[in-house]
């Protein structure tokens, strides 16, 4: 009720002003003809009536104060206020704003990623109660270990197997690779997701023999479909399976994830075992909790249940160690109400550590300009000096102050917004190599609305604070004693905020150097192949229907259609990409076990040594007699040999994989030359296999290398039509050259040290800046102790020595500070980093280095203004 | 606010509570000032300058209040909703406010009447003891 009324008489201001001030005429006339009636002369009785009345325009005033809102009147006063201070000196206001709009806007934009990858709950009901089940130690399921932890749980309201992988679909004839997720029958009722349009898989549609149905991305429903609605009840073929399309997902739903790309098809999971790659054979597993069952409930619970499993299954192997490894496995149950996280944990600390630049820059940004504050508070001291005069309390001018401050922050907050849809873009390509944001779910959500408020605020007070209470701190503020006088005091503080932001930036700088060189490391390295006239391209013939015999036709096929190109030297194919880790334990020499010998393993058609240009130092290389039926040979590596055989000659000793295919033997027929499946993998020991005589698990998909004459890039049209008129039931091939693959490899390196490079280099421009300023700070409001000093006969290389001298005692104490920050930031990332330690000597000597130059550059050119002060000039001033 | 002197001068400014001295009538009780408007207007309906007149009256010249300290707390009153103004001639055909008491005023009077007296007797049993 006060309310409304305080407010009508808001609005009604100026009318009840004019009420006000008739009211107070009336009165002090009718007082004045009081006075004159008791027998006052009329002068005296006009001077009583104002004396017992007291201060009129107090009075109007205080009942001012009544009505309406003064504190918010006040406030909007203020704003008022500052915003003519910033039309008078826009200069001072656009750097604050668009420093604070870089900072705020990266920050933004690094957090939005990190909401979408790491924060946010998955779009289905009471994500809450979501849980992953995994298995230690090998992760996932089989799907009969799913489907009899299904049947036999009691403390879930349901359990999800979920899988995702790629697969050949042919849409009207035309076949495409396209992402797809596998999903058992109840997850769509148990997570409570609905769908665009038609309708969703039901535990019916997941048992053998049911129809072949499947739900459609919103995504693929655009690219593909063109958002045509007649899809639904359309057929889609996969491999040899005609799915029809039942249903379409809403836009942005990404199954179990809640950022990335979304699988552009979903079909019940009970395809996965005939549509996938052989060696796919596991499930991811979701459940929900019944209700009131806690965590480690279920975990015990599924726990009994998959022991009840592992007996029998136990009974089945001879071997007792491979026994107790399969007894040794248990199940653990955590919080998923972020579903499946899309990456791996060199991701987020990727994430992290951007986050942490980003957010350093931003703090560097703001001492910055608590700087420059600090440097103007003090030239707005007389201001400040005649407003305390004048009456007004210290806590009303630091509102003042602080109001302008925030007012700044709020605009940078603001403009910082806008920049963030790109920088979105940039982070989104430079982290994930997509720079479609929005695909990603990277979006402006209320989250990242609140927290670019927040941090706006948290700025605003960050830099604003201590230069408003400095500012209007009674014992400094000297305005009446003229211009050239300023406290140690306030010099001193400006002069610390040196040592934080040199500490910082040098910090982000070593960081950065760290990154560089393990990219530099990465590009020496020397794979051992040749790698300048190679081209690669994949094959899942598997997927296209091509199994077991067929498959093996297709390659040779294939092989010698390439072969036949123009240009083209050699061409082969093996199972693993060379770069994957590929890397495995156990092997029998001659039936003597080393259980811990650690090789990689790989499959070889005949020439894929020619073709890597890679020589064979002893015996042969695979030939095509090396047949699914012919004698099982292999060859070794270089190293695996000598650190087997000795000076023995290998040729002819047999080899088994005792984990790959147990109590199996091959002959060894050739010995090759070490190559590095990986830049990070050292291990040179390597066993290879004729690709016909793989077991049935490393089928289905294949890597082919084809060595140019040519430059390979001008090859690879020709190439890409001879692999489709050889086989034109399979998928367009992606031929790329090998070089891309790594430079693939780096990317993490690359992107990371691009974008610790750019707020590197932001954050050390700034740090730089701010030690300029400081410098040029202190010598304008010193001019009459340095006047002195020279009147005194100190000589101009003594006063440059004692300014220069004074500012790097700080940016040395910086310089240690940010050296301990880099040593224990650099624990995060040595991980990351590619034969380079995290404390390179190396890069810390470059990084200090150029930070004492720098800085030394930064105080020299305005401390060189000490030296030019006109003692009698400046003193005479005053 | 087209004039940023004053501005300045009144809004930065303001001069602070202890500078207004003599606004707060020194020798009334804090608060007592609302409950002696809403007791004279509980009589009849009055004019600010009535109401000063009124209390010089009644309480025989013993308030040393400054005239003009009615008004911001006849504004108070005003925006509680516990007074209702009213522009009416005087008997001089002069235009002036009438102030009358409202329903929620009256109940305002007789609440802070309450409290007045149990605090009033409070003193006084503490004096006499």
């Amino acid at each position: 009720m006060e309310f409304l009324n305080r407010l009508w008489s808001w609005l009604r201001r100026e009318a009840r002003a004019r009420d006000l001030q008739e009211e107070i005429q009336l009165h002090l006339e009718l007082k004045v003809q009081e006075h004159i009636a008791n027998g006052a002369s009329p002068e005296d009785a006009r001077r009583q009536a104002k004396l017992d009345f007291g201060n009129t325009s107090l009075v109007a005033e205080r009942s001012r104060e009544r009505w309406g809102f003064v504190q918010l009147e006040d406030i909007c006063r203020d704003i008022a206020y500052g915003v003519r201070q910033f039309v008078r000196n826009p200069g001072f206001a656009a750097i604050v704003v668009l420093t604070l709009a870089l900072g705020i806007g990266a920050n933004s934009a690094i957090f939005s990623v990190i909401n979408t990858f790491l924060l946010k709950s998955l779009p289905v009901s009471h994500p809450e109660e979501l849980v992953k089940i995994g298995i230690v130690p090998t992760g996932e399921f089989e799907e009969d270990e799913y489907k009899y932890l299904r049947d036999h749980q009691k403390t879930l309201a349901g359990l999800i197997a979920w899988d995702e992988g790629n697969i050949t679909a042919i849409v009207d004839g035309k076949p495409d690779i396209i992402t797809v997720d596998y999903l058992s029958g109840d997850f769509y009722s148990l997570l409570g997701v609905d769908l665009l349009a038609g309708r969703t898989f039901t535990p019916a549609d997941d048992v053998p023999d049911a129809p072949a149905v499947a739900i459609i991305s919103y995504e693929y429903w655009r690219e593909r479909f063109g958002l045509n609605s007649s899809v639904l009840g359309k057929s889609v073929q996969l491999k040899d399976v005609a799915c029809t399309i039942i249903g379409i997902a809403r836009p942005g739903f990404r199954g179990l994830r809640t950022g990335g790309t979304a699988a552009k098809i979903t079909i019940p999971a009970q395809w996965h075992a005939h549509l996938t790659l052989k060696d796919n054979t596991t499930f991811t597993l979701f459940g929900r909790l019944a209700k009131g069952v806690s965590e480690k409930q279920a975990e015990a619970d599924l726990g009994l249940a998959f022991h009840q499993w592992l007996i029998p299954e136990a009974k089945k192997v001879n071997d007792p160690t491979e026994r107790q490894t399969l007894l040794q496995q248990h199940i653990v149950v955590s919080p998923a109400r972020q579903g499946a996280l899309e990456f791996d944990r060199r991701f987020i600390v990727q994430l992290r550590l951007v986050e942490a630049v980003v957010a350093l820059v931003l703090l560097i940004a703001c001492l910055n300009l608590a700087n420059l504050l600090l440097a103007r508070g003090s030239s707005r001291s007389h201001e400040i000096a005649v407003r305390f005069a004048l009456g007004a309390r210290r806590g009303r001018i630091i509102r003042q102050l602080m109001i302008e401050n925030l007012l700044l922050a709020i605009c940078g907050g603001a403009l910082g917004l806008g920049l963030s849809q790109p920088l979105m873009r940039l982070f989104a390509l430079i982290l994930r190599g997509n720079p479609n944001a929005e695909a990603l779910g990277i979006q402006l959500d209320g989250a990242v609305l609140a927290f670019t408020a927040a941090l706006s605020i948290a700025c605003g007070i960050l830099f604003g604070l201590v230069p408003a209470l400095r500012a209007t701190d009674k014992k400094l503020l000297s305005s009446f004693q003229g211009p050239f006088t300023t406290s140690a005091t306030r010099l001193r503080s400006s002069r610390i905020l040196i040592v934080p932001q040199v500490a910082l930036s040098l910090g982000v700088l070593i960081l950065t150097g760290l990154l560089l060189r393990s990219l530099q490391r990465l590009q020496q390295v020397d794979l051992g192949f040749d790698r300048q006239h190679l081209l690669c391209f994949w094959l899942y013939p598997t997927l296209s229907g091509y199994e077991d015999q067929r498959e093996l036709d297709l390659y040779d096929r294939l092989l010698d259609a390439v072969r036949r190109v123009p240009g083209v030297r050699a061409a082969s194919l093996s199972r693993l990409t060379l770069r994957q880790r590929g890397r495995l334990r156990g092997l029998a020499i001659d039936g003597a076990v080393n259980a811990d010998a650690p090789f990689v393993f790989n499959t070889a058609a005949p020439g894929l040594f020619e073709t890597l240009r890679l020589p064979v130092i002893m015996g042969r290389d695979f030939a095509p007699q090396d047949g699914p039926f012919a004698p099982s040979v292999a060859i070794v590596s270089e190293s695996l040999a000598r650190k087997y055989f000795a000076d023995q000659n290998p040729l002819g000793h047999r080899i088994g994989m005792i984990n790959q295919e147990p109590a199996f033997a091959r002959t060894i027929i050739g010995v090759v030359k070490d190559m590095k499946f990986s830049f990070r993998n050292n291990e040179p020991a390597a066993v290879y296999l004729p690709y016909a005589q793989a077991p049935e698990a490393l089928r289905g998909q294949a890597e082919i290398k084809v060595n140019t004459l040519l430059d390979p890039a001008v090859m690879i049209p020709a190439i890409r039509n001879q692999v489709q008129t050889v086989a034109d039931d399979i998928p367009p091939v992606k031929i790329v050259a090998d070089q891309e693959l790594q430079d693939f490899e780096s990317r993490e390196e690359r992107s990371l040290a691009r974008l610790l490079g750019g707020f590197g280099a932001l954050a050390f421009g700034l740090a730089v800046l701010g030690l300029y300023g400081t410098v040029a700070y202190s010598i304008s409001q010193r001019m009459r102790e340095l006047a002195i000093r020279f009147a005194l006969g100190a000589s101009r290389r003594d006063v440059l020595w004692m300014i220069m001298s004074e500012a790097m005692r700080y940016v040395f104490l910086g310089i240690l500070l940010g050296w301990a920050l880099a040593g224990g930031a650099s624990r995060a990332v040595e991980g990351f980093l590619f034969e380079v330690r995290g404390f390179d000597p190396v890069t810390c000597a470059w990084s200090i280095g150029l930070m004492t130059v720098t800085t030394l550059v930064a105080a020299y050119v305005p401390a060189r203004r000490a030296r030019r002060v006109e003692p009698m000039a400046v003193l005479r001033s005053e | 606010m087209s004039d940023p002197i004053r501005h300045n001068l009144l809004v930065l400014h303001r001069v602070p509570r202890v500078a207004s001295l003599g606004m707060e009538p020194r020798s009334l009780l804090p608060g007592t000032l609302d409950l002696l408007l809403l007791k004279a207007l509980s009589l009849e309906p009055m004019h600010g300058y009535g109401i000063a007149q009124r209390l010089r009256q009644i309480s025989g010249d013993v308030f040393q209040v400054e005239e003009g300290t009615l008004y911001p707390a006849l504004q108070k009153l005003l925006t509680k909703g516990w007074v209702a103004g009213e522009w009416k001639q005087t008997e001089n055909n002069r235009r002036a406010r009438y102030y009358k008491l409202t329903a929620s005023g009256r109940k305002q009077l007789q609440t802070q009447r309450a409290e007045f007296e149990t605090v009033l007797e409070a003193i006084v049993r503490v004096m006499e003891a």
